[in-house]
């Protein structure tokens, strides 16, 4: 019990710290934008939560081990179980109340785009990725080695390359608003902006994931391969279930 | 062909060849094709987000992988079982037979080859190897050749996935996966029923027939569902996308309530899972939509059917040397990378020679599927091999035969696309 107790502040502790590092830095930004820039970064709300999403799913579980990447886990879970709910509930307003909410489907769109690349940021593991693996299996471990050092590099050179721009776009998607879905707390429709910054979480969630990824395989060693101890985990991990 | 999409291809297949995930290259050759072209960068994103934003047809995958992860994770697997074998247990080959038939009735269900062999079939390998029955790598082998329907016989994730780089309709498509899926069970069916004859497999104990409506009552339930999906997309009565809501909302019901083989900390598990496969697809899909933007902005279908014109090939010719060559992709690729990356490429050139796209679409997915189980890159022979931990190479031996059958129900698809388009065509489909 005091076990739990003392994961629970920690994650509360956790939650806080990041909050306020994520405001902190967001009023960096803004000054950084304001005085040298000349020119006002306007969606300080958005940069808060971008940020701090950041700090708490990827820097948490470095930090932390196991909680926050159970949190994320936990927050996609709820992402899909929304949705089918509300899919529910659509099929629900239109069959049986026979008059659609309208806002069901939009909801639901929102949602999957949220899962998609929240998902990808934080919950799904390299071993979950869509790979073709035949030639990296077929070579020497050096190889595999630089192979995997490659692909971690040129991801993160291109998503940094990328980031700007798509930043630029995503602020712009403040012109357009959500056509039928609505904000609880102020009834105001919802900027596109505010749903589409999931993207950045994800590039940046990304960009940090394969720097990590890239010093931890320049420290194992072409020894070492990292792709195997995932197959070893994951079958572990399935001993373990049954 | 221009310079930036040369550069475009080389980076996408030097970065896939070195093992870089799927999703992420294509993102990263469509990033070096828009910097080349001297187009803004943030068109990858602004593609995949409003691809994704604006499609609702591709809802329905969460929603199917949900609904297959309930259906594997609710053992309903025994009720399933007990029906396959009072039907067909007491035949020559009594279990492999029970096999095929329980991979048709479970795809009805699940929609995945992977849940089906790693569910159901691991079951059945155990009860096919006791008592030394059937040798370990025959078992596997039927195992996997039979899991291949699953994703024919509705519903499928491959076929949402070509309705949606094909624009074609998703209740035809579903429909037209039947009679092929039957094909495939009845060809497997032969060929077992051909070994075990020659090599004096087992028989099961008969069920006493009047023990049949007990079994069949106690499976009824789980039979229904492709039944009620199709009603529900063919009455008119929900869109597809509505239709794999129900279909989750059903295996909830029938898990949780019905069979009581759902524990809330199960579904936990099987939302996070289904999470975490939905965000993996869903960032291949994302990709797919780039790779469309650039297909199109390089004029690539004119430019197909053009080449092709000029070619003068026959639609059959065409159509062998596509499935040819996707059979040899699907020995090195997996099937959702098949149908969203190499397809969207094939498709103009189909629509060009006048072939059906629901036709076409039946013949990818069925030939996919085949590749799962092909040597030396089936991934079905390697979850098996995960699974139960028979040695791949005694599953190898023994996969030829059904890989040569279901070859041969290809061909016989491939030939006559009004075997394969006679369901749509009775519910109206005009094609």
């Amino acid at each position: 019990m005091p076990d739990t107790v003392k994961a629970l502040a920690r994650g509360v502790a956790m939650i806080a710290v990041s909050l306020l590092t994520a405001v902190f830095l967001a009023y960096l930004i803004q000054q950084y934008s304001i005085r040298i820039l000349d020119e006002r970064f306007k969606w300080s709300n958005e940069i808060v939560v971008i940020i701090w999403v950041c700090l708490l799913f990827f820097w948490g579980p470095l930090l932390l081990r196991k909680w926050l990447a159970r949190g994320a886990e936990f927050i996609a879970a709820m992402l899909l179980a929304a949705v089918f709910l509300v899919f529910l509930l659509q099929i629900f307003s239109r069959y049986v109340l026979q008059m659609p909410f309208g806002w069901t489907l939009e909801l639901c769109l929102i949602l999957w785009v949220w899962i998609v690349f929240f998902g990808c940021a934080f919950v799904v593991r390299q071993r979950d990725q869509v790979t073709f693996d035949v030639l990296y299996l077929a070579v020497p471990k050096p190889v595999r080695w630089v192979f995997a050092i490659i692909a971690s590099v040129s991801i993160v050179l291109a998503f940094a390359w990328a980031f700007v721009p798509t930043w630029d776009y995503i602020d712009w998607m403040k012109m357009r608003k959500t056509a039928t879905v609505r904000n609880p707390l102020d009834n105001a429709k919802i900027p596109l902006r505010s749903i589409f910054m999931v993207f950045t979480i994800f590039m940046l969630a990304v960009i940090f994931r394969f720097i990590h990824r890239t010093i931890e395989i320049v420290r194992s060693g072409p020894e070492v391969d990292l792709v195997e101890q995932d197959t070893a985990e994951m079958l572990k991990e399935q001993e373990a279930q049954s | 062909m221009s310079l930036e999409l040369i550069l475009f291809l080389i980076a996408l297949f030097s970065l896939a060849a070195i093992g870089t995930p799927i999703g992420y290259t294509i993102l990263l050759a469509s990033l070096v094709y828009l910097g080349t072209a001297g187009l803004d960068l943030a068109l990858a994103g602004e593609k995949i987000l409003q691809g994704l934003f604006n499609s609702f047809i591709l809802l329905s995958v969460p929603l199917f992988i949900v609904a297959a992860n309930i259906m594997n994770a609710g053992s309903i697997s025994d009720r399933l079982l007990n029906f396959c074998i009072a039907v067909v247990g007491r035949f020559r080959g009594g279990l492999g037979h029970v096999n095929v038939l329980a991979s048709l009735i479970f795809s009805g269900m699940s929609g995945s080859a992977v849940a089906d062999a790693a569910g159901i079939g691991k079951i059945i390998i155990g009860m096919m190897t006791k008592d030394g029955r059937f040798s370990r790598g025959y078992a596997a082998a039927i195992t996997a050749a039979s899991a291949t329907i699953g994703p024919i016989i509705p519903p499928s994730i491959p076929m949402v996935l070509y309705a949606l780089v094909s624009n074609t309709s998703i209740g035809a498509l579903f429909l037209a996966g039947i009679v092929p899926g039957l094909i495939m069970g009845a060809v497997l069916m032969i060929m077992n029923y051909i070994i075990a004859t020659r090599r004096g497999f087992a028989m099961e104990e008969p069920v006493p027939l009047r023990q049949l409506p007990k079994t069949t009552g106690q499976a009824f339930p789980a039979l229904l569902m492709p039944v009620i999906l199709l009603y529900g997309i063919y009455g008119g009565i929900t869109t597809p996308t509505e239709a794999a809501a129900v279909a989750a909302l059903y295996a909830l019901l029938l898990a949780g309530l019905f069979y009581r083989a759902l524990s809330l900390k199960k579904l936990y598990s099987v939302l996070v899972e289904s999470a975490r496969a939905s965000a993996a697809v869903g960032v291949v899909i994302g990709g797919a939509l780039i790779l469309n933007f650039i297909v199109l902005t390089e004029n690539i279908p004119a430019i197909m059917s053009a080449f092709l014109t000029d070619l003068d090939v026959h639609p059959l010719v065409f159509l062998f040397g596509v499935n040819i060559l996707v059979l040899l992709l699907g020995c090195v690729l997996d099937a959702t990378t098949i149908i969203l990356v190499i397809v969207p490429l094939l498709i103009p050139a189909a629509r060009a020679l006048g072939i059906d796209l629901v036709h076409f679409g039946v013949l990818v997915v069925v030939n996919s599927m085949i590749g799962l189980i092909t040597p030396p890159y089936g991934i079905l022979l390697f979850v098996i091999n995960a699974v139960t931990g028979i040695p791949l190479r005694e599953i190898i031996v023994e996969i030829w035969g059904f890989l040569a059958v279901l070859v041969l129900a290809l061909i016989i698809m491939i030939l006559s696309p009004g075997l394969v388009l006679w369901l749509p065509r009775l519910f109206g489909y005009a094609g």
